[in-house]
């Protein structure tokens, strides 16, 4: 009975780590060894590719030599990929792909120990295969597939494409039409076209592989059709329910009905079937192909693997997509999956405040005119939403946003990133409104304020649990604001120059995320030099140390070059800091990242605020104007030792950056950009490194 | 002086704490320079080049690809992020004509000196502010030197000779403008070239007057002071450094 309940025990306490809570949804993260895939280095990898390079007589000296650029083009190409921080591997979506994968593939056991499926975080509907068997499955396909079933003709198309080789013989051709005699003659539209109709066929085949796959596994063979709708849909954004204004009101604030469109389009224009110039065919055709093939149905079913892990995964997708989209700025796009979600979890957190985060991405980007905030191409159900939002203005999207967010700081008020928001949408709002204190009813009994351009929101925020709480925050943060535009005007005013009280940044330790070197030599064929360039980032952890502990920093370089298999604090770590800075690099102006908490957890695991991107870029090329070098140095002959020497040596240029930001205060604290006139060395990058570090030492800030 | 200087320099770079500028914090360099000065500006002590001599006579013995050179010793400290200061020690040697009387002159009538090829020889210590680009990483990139120089020179007969032809020698201030380009090929090892124009404070009487109205010692004098201005107005820089600490 004791061992039992032990086991019980163990068990409940041991279940949160594993199943994940989709009320308190945590992103997914990459999990266990890190993989081959990502640890190797790339030269290494290239060199095997060559020695495995089989020597086919028929083969042309062109295709020979397109297939070598393949390869290193691809290797470095992939490998830059893997370390991007988009890739997932291990996670519960990537082990949930590959059962599914070995599942589809069972009577191909060579395949079988060949492929391997990474996630990545993409909401693009898109699957794609490599030369060397790696499959990639974006989240944006997961989260719009209908049953497993669909996912295995998928995982089938895109064996077929590893299995014909259709990557490389695809790039080679494309070398092979680029060489030829008569490419420079063709225009335009007739080299798309010679480029494009051989990847159409390739993509045909990949279809016919996939259906052969299929057939052979034990999946249904009924609905399997429906995957090329899925495809077909996969720009339009993913809302099953109806949108109902009640949604976002209370017993007093109640929208006008002038925001709610009476009619929308209802479907979606019928894009030309003519694919002369895609890549891939029409994909009505392609289910005509498949339909046609399956016409009498088969035995078979939907799940082999597991329904409710697919359905798990799927919704996993989702969730993720709502970060994603949040990242992208795709603010419509976030609401409209998270009010779909929430039909199904109604309580959940993570959606309410993905809907609040959504909304306050909305309000500032229209705070500041952003034209590309505009929804006008949505269809079908979803249009009521996006004309909802769209007939709003920047005010009125403000003021829901400030009563959803402050609805999730009710429900969490420790939500750092929440508070965060709030504080900063008021103040956004206060900066264009004067009165905006005086806009707002405080308690249900005050008098009503005559004369509102949108007199509904005056009752915005009276339903709070504690109203109070509410405009303390809220009047603290106009107060701010009032304080900063009174100085600005006396500033102007006096026209003086007013001290700014500075202190040091005081930095004890950075953290520099995934750094960059490219060098690049233009004189010769094959241009970007990926090798040479790998060398250099293999040291690079050692300079930045070096130079660290020159200026008593400490330092940590998260740098996916340089990972082995138990490097996983170091891919997850890098996989959100790059989420953080795609995003940062977004925003025109500072708004707070809809992954703040998960950024400040990480600062505080690393026990710095301090991340430095840093990166290099290395260009050689031919020096021009060597004869007047020549007839100079005769003209003046004492300028020759110093102009002869210039006769013989390429021309060298070289570019440093880094940008370094506090990811506390998301302030961007030094930008450090260095263009050189010398061919880089590795004492010249570090003497950079040094230099980045010691500016951002001496860097200080306003009090 | 110049032990006193570098002590100074050696004790200051110790005592200061890292987070300095300069490579990888280390901001203390020596530099060995050769600075090749064209001999068409100042002859060589080869005597390759006889300026404003006879040109049917000399001719044969002019080359105009010769240099002179002013091997230097410095040792710089980089002060700030792009600024350096430091000193310099260098030997100045280059060719001059000394002009001789073979009979001597008797006053009131015309007389005629003739010439001799003398070598030039002395040393020279200089201070210099150092000013790098706001695209370099200094030690390592483009720069611009300000220097100040005193000379000390006399003539000597040839180049090993060490009598001193002159009774004082010739002590005059020289000022210099370098520009040029610092690179590190291997770590703490320093290459740079470039080129220095100068101006050496020198009386300006071979500028001014006629060389008929000169008497041999007024010759030899003044042509001491033309090849030391041609020595100083456009060299080479060429030279190797060490970033020490």
């Amino acid at each position: 009975m004791r061992c039992i309940l032990t086991v019980a025990l163990v068990a409940l306490c041991c279940t949160p780590a594993f199943l994940q809570d989709f009320n308190h949804y945590r992103t997914v993260q990459s999990q266990g060894p890190v993989p081959k895939d990502f640890t190797d280095r790339s030269a290494a990898k290239y060199a095997q590719e060559l020695t495995n390079m089989t020597h086919d007589k028929e083969e042309t000296r062109r295709e020979r030599k397109g297939r070598k650029k393949f390869y290193l083009e691809s290797t470095f190409n992939l490998d830059e990929f893997l370390g991007s921080g988009n890739v997932l591997f291990n996670d519960e979506i990537s082990t949930y792909t590959n059962s599914v994968l070995q599942e589809v593939l069972k009577p191909y056991p060579a395949l079988q120990s060949k492929l391997r499926v990474y996630t990545v975080k993409s909401p693009v509907t898109n699957a794609f295969t490599t030369n060397n068997g790696i499959v990639f499955v974006n989240l944006g396909l997961l989260a719009r597939l209908e049953n497993e079933a669909q996912l295995a003709f998928v995982l089938g198309h895109e064996a077929t494409h590893y299995e014909k080789k259709h990557v490389i013989n695809s790039y080679v051709n494309n070398v092979v039409i680029e060489e030829s005699r008569d490419y420079r003659k063709l225009s335009s539209s007739d080299k798309a076209f010679a480029k494009s109709s051989y990847s159409r066929e390739l993509e045909t085949e990949a279809d016919q592989g996939a259906i052969d796959i299929y057939i052979r596994s034990a999946y249904s063979k009924d609905s399997v059709g429906s995957i090329f709708d899925v495809l077909r849909n996969g720009d339009h954004p993913i809302f099953w329910t109806r949108f109902d204004k009640r949604t976002f009101e209370s017993a007093r604030y109640i929208f006008p009905d002038t925001l709610v469109a009476k009619s929308v389009k209802s479907t979606y224009p019928q894009e030309d079937n003519d694919d002369e110039l895609s890549t891939h065919p029409d994909v009505r055709k392609r289910k005509r192909i498949v339909a046609r093939k399956f016409r009498d149905g088969g035995p078979g079913d939907l799940y082999r693997v597991s329904k409710t892990g697919f359905e798990k995964v799927r919704k996993m997708a989702r969730f993720e997509l709502c970060r994603l989209y949040l990242l992208e700025h795709l603010y419509f796009d976030a609401l409209a999956l998270a009010i779909s979600l929430q039909e199904q979890d109604p309580t959940s957190v993570y959606l309410k405040e993905t809907v609040a985060k959504a909304l306050y991405g909305l309000a500032k980007a229209k705070l500041a005119d952003d034209e590309y905030q505009r929804q006008e191409n949505w269809a079908s159900t979803e249009a009521y939403l996006a004309e909802f939002f769209s007939r709003q203005t920047a005010y009125e999207t403000s003021v829901t946003a400030m009563r959803e967010l402050n609805k999730c700081l009710e429900a969490a008020p420790e939500n750092k990133e929440i508070a965060l928001m709030l504080s900063d949408i008021i103040r956004s709002l206060a900066a264009e409104q004067d009165d905006l204190e005086e806009s707002f009813l405080r308690t249900a009994t005050e008098k009503e304020i005559p004369e509102l351009e949108y007199p509904y929101t005056q009752y915005a925020f009276l339903d709070f649990k504690d109203n109070d709480e509410f405009f303390e925050r809220f009047d603290k943060q106009i107060a701010i604001v009032r304080k900063e535009i009174a100085e600005s005007k006396k500033i102007t005013r006096k026209k003086k120059k007013i001290k700014v009280k500075e202190k040091p940044l005081d930095v004890n330790k950075i953290v520099v995320v995934n750094p960059i070197y490219k060098k690049i030599d233009t004189r010769k064929k094959q241009r970007v030099r990926h090798i040479e360039a790998e060398e250099v980032m293999l040291d690079i952890d050692e300079k930045i140390g070096v130079a660290a502990g020159r200026l008593d920093l400490s330092s940590e370089v998260i740098n996916p070059n340089n990972v082995t298999s138990g490097s996983i604090r170091t891919m997850q770590a890098n996989s959100i800091l790059n989420d953080w800075i795609d995003e940062q690099m977004r925003s025109e102006k500072l708004q707070v990242s809809p992954i703040y908490n998960e950024i400040t957890a990480l600062a505080d695991s690393y026990k710095t605020d301090h991340f430095v991107w840093m990166g290099g870029i290395s260009v050689t090329r031919k020096r021009r104007g060597k004869v007047w070098l020549v007839i100079a140095s005769a003209a003046a002959p004492p300028a020759a030792p110093l102009l002869i020497p210039l006769v013989f040596t390429p021309k060298g240029r070289s570019m440093y950056f880094s940008l370094v930001f506090n990811v506390r205060t998301q302030a961007l604290e030094v930008v450090d950009v260095r263009a050189m006139s010398v061919r880089d060395n590795a004492n010249i990058l570090q003497s950079n490194i040094y230099y980045t570090l010691l500016k951002l030492k001496k860097t200080k800030v306003k009090v | 002086m110049r032990l006193g200087c570098l002590i100074v320099f050696i004790l200051g770079a110790l005592s200061s704490q890292a987070q300095v500028p300069g490579f990888v914090g280390k901001r203390f360099s020596v530099f060995l320079d050769a600075n090749p000065s064209p001999a068409v500006f100042a002859q060589s002590p080869g005597n390759k080049l006889m300026v404003d001599l006879d040109a049917g006579t000399n001719m044969a013995t002019t080359n105009r690809f010769a240099f002179n050179t002013r091997p230097q010793v410095t040792a710089e400290y980089q002060l700030f992020k792009r600024h350096a200061i430091g000193v310099s020690y260098s030997r100045a040697s280059f060719g001059t004509t000394r002009g001789y009387y073979t009979s001597p002159p008797v006053e009131g009538q015309e007389y005629s000196y003739q010439y001799d090829p003398d070598v030039v020889k002395g040393d020279a210590l200089g201070l210099h502010l150092k000013f790098y680009y706001s695209t370099t990483v200094a030690p390592i990139g483009y720069y611009q030197t300000l220097s100040v120089y005193y000379t000390r020179l006399n003539t000597y007969d040839t180049k090993s000779s060490g009598a001193k032809q002159f009774r004082d020698d010739f002590k005059y201030p020289v000022v210099t403008m370098q520009m040029g380009r610092q690179s590190m090929p291997l770590k703490n090892l320093l290459v740079r070239a470039g080129f220095e124009f100068g101006w050496a404070f020198v009386p300006g009487n071979f500028l001014t007057e006629s060389e008929s109205d000169w008497n041999a010692d007024d010759f030899s004098g003044y042509k001491v002071h033309q090849s030391l201005m041609g020595y100083y107005l456009f060299n080479l820089t060429l030279g190797v450094g060490y970033v020490l600490f």
